[in-house]
């Protein structure tokens, strides 16, 4: 009927062919009732804000402790609709709790607010609701960036399993911090296969860029496919046929489900650009059997996915006719809108462009046609250095011209494509309103916010040690399989909180891009745990003992030491270890004699030390003991601890070869004979079996090396944690660091490197370079006393 | 059998069959003739001829002009209203009732009730209000010409169902600015309704009246019936409305 054909899904076809047949009363009742919805839906693995209070009648508004909110919390209507009676709060202090835009409200507002609530002034037509207070959501950086203040969520419309259409409603400052395209959000088009920002909108308006913040186009909208996924599983569940799902993406729990809509609005297609109901037509009659399949089938239809395929086929890059360029002189570099003219040879600049590049002195003076000026810039992602001359008239639409001798070899052009430039003004206003600068204090924290949470050697503990070990004790022959705990929630939040956080460009930066990049491998390591990758990435992360190591390895022969005769207990060994911290004015650590501990001697983050207890040491190990611990990682952590930045003291990314082969280096340096270097060797040895034999053959392999049937074990499990079927070959091997490291500080000696350099904390020798740059102080304050006397 | 009974071709030969039977013998001519006899008053039997067309009004507006206004009760209320009363004194209740409403709202926000609680004040508040808008009313001589004491009784209803309709929001800014977006299409619709079903609106230099369908209602009562025809054909309209094609524009005529 009346302009049918144009594609586009009115209120009146929505309602008469999709709403009506596809959406049965119960579903759309269901849909209402946001509770109900979530307790549905959180039952079928979807991810739903949790909810701390529902508030059923009067009564229970004086029993509701406000004191036993966590600070941030929303309180809303169970039948509320357009977003209507929600207050959010984002922090309180003694008497006020604050709301958007710092309002502020009283216990007693609040509680006021909740009984207006249940008498149904915000219900449709007014029937007595229910309140209940959910956990407020903060958004995921990568999307709070460019949003105001409020909640930015994402509307995907669903339809025979298939998602149809989506968009990103982003809060601006015209609209309050709402996302409410009627009070002057903003809706962006998302390209359903890649997840990418196409259109912006803003009152039934095309915009090009948000207000204050500059474009956003291409930006990419991250989980895209999870979200996808979570709005079919939302279809699938409630049999709404024509569904609409809103998905806010947390920064801690990634996305989640706001809510869904049996009604949903139609201003999607002015976000997109793109008509409705010719994509409901194409789909409707589609045979979906799995969600997979929809997703694919709607990334396949409905994505602009042409652009890439050409580029991977002609391995050109595809630009359009105006094109945004960015220029570089030698200070800065310059943005501006460039046509993109294969009538032309070369390229050309505008006199004022030239100006604002410092080419030319005045736009006013004449300038001589031949006169060409050499610059960089980079168009389409590509770098290019070109020859321009200076265009003879001035334009608007353009500042610049691209000829032919510069595209012919890398670009395709679609004439449809339009990138302009973004104004000037938008820049300015950018750094004041939304542009966080990255804080390298922060940084760190959030570095070893994570380090804290990620205790490395926990995860590679097999369930099922001990029948294990059962087992090969009967046999020798047998190969234990170990199980490993799943953490697989963890992993994904560890994973989350470490690709969040943002590194600046200095040299500050840098290192802690290293760390984050070891975090990350680390947490693959993990992930791993079982398979048949997972050596490859033990190998990347503390690398292995070559074969020339081995035959070195093989030189070393253990020297009979002369036991001396003086032998120490536990407790006399916590009396020196007392009495040296003391030296070193370290009162503040603490020795602890603790039985159940595997080593004679750990030492851990929070300034204590546990030592065996029930167990006796000669000499020559006390000494060493104090030496290893003490004179080298205790003082490297206390020195550490006395710098700007944490990870001085949880250590910079590879500190641990470093740290390790210091210490030994030490012990060896005092006494020649020492039992920390054969220990070293043995599990280098032992490293470089594992990755050869199986489980029962390294065991016998080390046996014939004169070790212990009880030691033999222990280093065999040592090496082989993190194996699920020990039949294979392959190695954990983190051990290896002592080995390394004690050759990585031998080489560094060997340099005429100073130890002093490396008491300033926790890093590795390559980076030393960089970290004398941050470090201050610059010289480490306290230093074992053998340094001091040379 | 059963999707035949009920597919929409069928209701709509139904629907024709039906008209054509009751428009061949003359059924509600002679009926209203009837009750002409019995010595109801003609104006009176018009007012409840016009219902069926102001709905097909709200319905075409809504439908497919895509004009947001309050359906149905508060229009019909308005128009019938108007034909009673008078245009100028519909309007001026209207508003009356609604500033009242929202100076008492206004006033009781300050304070911590029940909505339920609110709501009976506001309205018990308006009532009040309204016991002195009658002395005006009468005084300034609009009610003179048909004053009858149920009048009264009816303008009372109107005030009570206008002041539930709309003074149940919120006070909050955006929700105040759309109701009264609302409140004032909905007017303007009544106007131009009440216009066509031939009201007399005193424009003071001149009288403005259409009688045209005025006296085909009268003179064909049987007319009622393809209000009947076009609810149905509106009812199963899918295309896009009016306002649709202008906030699409861009979709539409892009090519």
């Amino acid at each position: 009927m009346f302009f049918s054909k144009s594609g586009i899904l009115g209120i009146n076809a929505r309602n008469l062919m999709y709403l009506r047949p596809y959406n049965k009363s119960k579903s759309i009742k269901m849909a209402d009732n946001k509770l109900k919805t979530k307790a549905f839906l959180s039952t079928r693995g979807i991810p739903v804000p949790k909810h701390f209070a529902i508030i059923n009648n009067p009564k229970q508004i004086a029993n509701l402790k406000f004191n036993k909110l966590p600070n941030g919390f929303v309180i809303k209507p169970n039948l509320g609709y357009g977003g209507q009676g929600i207050i959010p709060i984002f922090k309180r202090d003694k008497n006020y709790f604050y709301g958007a835009n710092e309002k502020p409200y009283t216990t007693e507002q609040l509680q006021e607010h909740i009984k207006d609530i249940l008498s149904g002034a915000y219900s449709l037509s007014n029937q007595p609701d229910i309140a209940f207070i959910e956990q407020l959501i903060t958004t995921d950086e990568s999307l709070a960036r460019f949003s105001y203040k409020g909640l930015p969520d994402i509307r995907i419309i669903v339809h025979n399993l298939i998602p149809v259409m989506a968009m990103l409603r982003i809060p601006t400052i015209e609209s309050g911090g709402k996302a409410n395209l009627h009070q002057g959000a903003i809706g962006a088009g998302i390209d359903l296969a890649k997840g990418q920002i196409t259109h912006l909108i803003q009152k039934n308006k095309i915009v090009k860029e948000i207000s204050g913040y500059g474009p956003i186009r291409g930006e990419k909208i991250p989980y895209w496919d999870q979200i996808l996924e979570m709005a079919c599983k939302c279809q699938l569940a409630t049999n709404l046929g024509y569904l609409g799902a809103d998905i806010a993406i947390d920064k801690h729990y990634g996305p989640m489900l706001l809510e869904i809509n049996a009604r949903a609005g139609i201003s999607i297609q002015l976000a997109n650009l793109k008509p409705l109901r010719t994509r409901l037509d194409k789909i409707t009659d589609v045979h979906v059997p799995n969600i997979q399949k929809g997703i694919r089938i709607a990334k396949d239809m409905f994505g602009y996915a042409i652009e890439q395929q050409i580029k991977t086929v002609s391995g050109k890059k595809v630009i359009g006719l105006y094109e945004s360029l960015e220029i570089f002189n030698k200070k800065e570099k310059v943005q501006a809108t460039a046509l993109i003219n294969t009538s032309k040879k070369g390229s050309y600049l505008s006199k004022e462009l030239a100006a604002k590049l410092g080419l030319i002195k005045n736009t006013k003076n004449k300038i001589t046609v031949d006169e060409k000026f050499k610059l960089k810039f980079t168009l389409g992602g590509k770098k290019l250095i070109t020859f321009f001359k200076i265009m003879p008239i001035k334009k608007k639409k353009y500042q610049a011209i691209i000829g032919n001798r510069d595209l012919s070899d890398f670009f395709l052009i679609d004439p449809r494509i339009i990138r302009t430039a973004p104004t000037s003004n938008s820049n300015k206003n950018k750094n004041l309103l939304f542009e966080s600068i990255i804080d390298p204090v922060q940084t760190d924290k959030e570095i070893a916010h994570v380090l804290s949470e990620i205790k490395l050697l926990s995860y590679f503990r097999p369930l099922n040690l001990q029948e294990e070990l059962d087992k090969f004790h009967q046999d020798n022959s047998y190969n234990p399989q170990f199980i490993y705990k799943n953490n697989q929630e963890e992993l994904t939040y560890l994973n989350h909180q470490i690709n969040k956080i943002k590194t600046s460009n200095d040299v500050v930066g840098q290192l802690f891009q290293e760390k984050i990049e070891e975090i990350k491998l680390q947490l693959k390591l993990i992930e791993s745990r079982g398979s048949s990758e997972f050596k490859d990435i033990s190998k990347q992360l503390f690398g292995l003992p070559s074969e020339q190591d081995y035959l070195e390895l093989l030189k070393f022969k253990k020297i009979k030491k002369q036991k001396s005769e003086t032998i120490l207990s536990s407790e006399e060994l916590k009396d020196l270890f007392e009495k040296t911290l003391k030296y070193y004015n370290l009162e503040n650590w603490k020795v602890i004699l603790r039985k159940n501990i595997l080593s004679k001697c750990i030492t851990n983050k929070n300034r204590k030390i546990f030592i065996k207890d029930a167990c006796f040491f000669n000499e020559e190990r006390a000494k060493a003991l104090i030496i290893h611990e003490l004179e080298t990682h205790l003082l490297t952590a206390e020195n550490g601890q006395k710098q700007k930045y944490k990870l001085f003291h949880l250590g910079f990314a590879n500190y641990l070869p470093t740290q390790e082969g210091l210490a030994i280096y030490n012990v060896s340096k005092s006494d020649q004979t020492n039992n920390d270097d054969s220990n070293t060797i043995t599990l280098a040895k032992a490293i470089y079996l594992a990755d050869k034999y199986s489980f029962s053959e390294l065991f016998h392999q080390l046996r014939k090396q004169k070790l212990t049937n009880h030691s033999a074990l222990n280093i065999a499990l040592r090496v082989k944690r993190g194996l699920s079927d020990t039949t294979q070959a392959g190695a954990f091997s983190k051990d290896f660091c002592y080995y390394s490291g004690k050759k990585i500080i031998e080489n560094f000696i060997a340099e005429n490197g100073q130890l002093q350099d490396l008491y300033l904390g926790k890093y590795s020798v390559q980076d030393l370079p960089l970290i004398k740059q941050i470090a201050s102080p610059t010289t480490p304050p306290i230093l074992p006393k053998w340094l001091l006397e040379n | 059998m059963t999707k035949f009974l009920f597919s929409k071709i069928t209701l709509s030969i139904f629907s024709i069959l039906l008209i054509l039977i009751i428009a061949y013998f003359n059924l509600l001519s002679n009926t209203i003739q009837e009750l002409n006899h019995l010595g109801v008053d003609q104006n009176l039997l018009y007012l409840v001829l016009i219902i069926p067309f102001i709905t097909l009004f709200i319905s075409i507006c809504r439908i497919v002009i895509g004009f947001n206004i309050n359906a149905f009760h508060i229009p019909i209320l308005l128009i019938l209203s108007s034909f009673i009363l008078d245009l100028y004194i519909t309007i001026f209740i209207l508003l009356a009732a609604i500033i009242s409403g929202m100076l008492v709202k206004l006033y009781l926000t300050k304070f911590h009730f029940h909505f339920i609680s609110k709501l009976a004040i506001i309205l018990s508040g308006v009532s009040i209000i309204s016991i002195f808008l009658f002395p005006i009313l009468i005084k300034s001589s609009l009610f003179a010409y048909s004053f009858s004491p149920l009048i009264i009784l009816y303008t009372t209803i109107v005030i009570a169902i206008i002041v539930e309709k709309y003074l149940n929001f919120q006070i909050t800014k955006s929700k105040i600015i759309d109701d009264l977006g609302q409140i004032f299409r909905t007017l303007v619709f009544c106007i131009i309704a009440f216009l066509i079903l031939g009201g007399k609106i005193d424009l003071y230099f001149f009288e403005l009246q259409f009688t045209w369908l005025r006296s085909t209602i009268i003179a064909y009562p049987e007319t009622v019936f393809v209000t009947l025809l076009l609810n149905i054909i509106i009812g199963q309209y899918t295309g896009l409305r009016l306002d649709e094609i202008f906030r699409f524009r861009k979709l539409i005529f892009k090519k």
